[in-house]
């Protein structure tokens, strides 16, 4: 194929997904029609190959004041993730999930070298030391990825008329963290501001001073 | 006679007492794996309630420091136990301990023993087999 040629699709490819583009704005609420934090939808697109391509960006989840930032990091599969441990503080980082168990002792000032994710799916981490730490890598097939705001809100600037399929995942999900919920992608089409409501469970009880103690402060 | 039997019997009894305890390991004076592990828990309720360190413990596991610091201290205090766990360079690193904080602790860890009746000598041999990772906790 020509570099002319080339060029010609990609402009045909870019203007049809921008005349298509529609910036939807989506509710997630839980059970009690309460707005929902951190949930992701994920999107595929009909010309998934438009987009296929292999991604070299290394990503980070790292470790600020005692906490996974960001909580959620959402990564294309064989993506390359660093812990850069920028809070200093000695950290145990691992994972016992299925997609990819991993154990890493991050000495402060001394980070290891990134760990990649094979596998679709969701890792959940946490820190030996630090109970209270709880975060999430969301491995997927390179697809779309929006986040729920504080307010439940996500703005799907997506081009509607092309998406293949789309999934709504939150690690609280009531049918457990691994479930990705099919969204009928008429919902999002048929109404101005569609809203999608999800059961969770509540936040796990966790051990640390500050779980533990609170009442006592 | 009479009152010489008493106080023959009481200096008996103190020489017994000091024979006892200078063949008493540390760990035997506090009670051995109990008392070690009520001393903890105290400590950790101290901890818990003192609005000057709690932030350093705040997002800490309490079993992965109550479980640490007990074999912690019953290594120190040559009891059967052997610590395997980070050094104290490597768990403070970054908290920038300054030196109130760090005595705020040792005040903390001497009511936990107080309200563990720990006589002071023995609360002084504690302090003395910590006191020298001093220098591995604070500014670090």
């Amino acid at each position: 194929m020509s570099s002319s040629l080339k060029h010609l699709l990609l402009s045909l490819t870019l203007l049809a997904l921008f005349e298509a583009k529609a910036s939807v704005t989506l509710l997630i609420t839980d059970q009690h029609s309460q707005p929902l934090e951190n949930a992701l939808i994920e999107i595929e697109l009909k010309q998934k190959n438009a987009r296929k391509q292999a991604d070299k960006n290394l990503y980070v989840m790292d470790q600020i004041n005692k906490t996974f930032k960001p909580h959620i990091l959402a990564i294309p599969q064989h993506a390359l993730v660093n812990f850069p441990n920028s809070d200093d503080i000695r950290h145990h980082v691992y994972s016992f999930s299925k997609v990819k168990p991993f154990e890493l002792k991050l000495y402060a000032g001394k980070p290891k070298s990134p760990i990649s994710f094979e596998q679709l799916g969701v890792a959940v981490l946490g820190c030996n030391i630090h109970d209270s730490m709880v975060g999430y890598i969301y491995i997927h097939d390179n697809n779309l990825i929006y986040q729920s705001d504080s307010s439940g809100i996500i703005n799907l600037e997506a081009p509607i008329n092309s998406i293949a399929n789309a999934w709504l995942w939150h690690p609280r999900n009531s049918k457990g963290v691994n479930q990705k919920e099919i969204i009928d992608v008429n919902t999002l089409t048929q109404n101005d501001s569609p809203v999608i409501k999800l059961t969770i469970m509540p936040p796990e009880t966790r051990e640390s001073f500050e779980d533990v103690f609170k009442s006592a402060q | 006679m009479k009152t010489i039997i008493p106080f023959f019997l009481i200096a008996l009894l103190l020489t017994g007492c000091a024979h006892l305890s200078q063949n008493q390991t540390l760990y035997q004076q506090l009670d051995g794996q109990q008392g070690i592990e009520n001393i903890v828990d105290s400590f950790i309720k101290r901890i818990a309630q003192d609005k000057q360190v709690f932030h350093y413990f705040a997002k800490a596991s309490v079993s992965h420091f109550r479980a640490g610091f007990i074999t912690h201290l019953c290594d120190a205090a040559d009891g059967p136990c052997e610590y395997k766990g980070d050094n104290m360079v490597d768990i403070h690193t970054g908290m920038n301990i300054n030196e109130a904080d760090f005595n705020r602790i040792v005040e903390l860890l001497v009511k936990a023993m107080e309200d563990n009746n720990v006589s002071y000598p023995v609360q002084n041999r504690v302090l003395a087999k910590l006191a020298p990772h001093r220098a591995d906790i604070i500014k670090r």
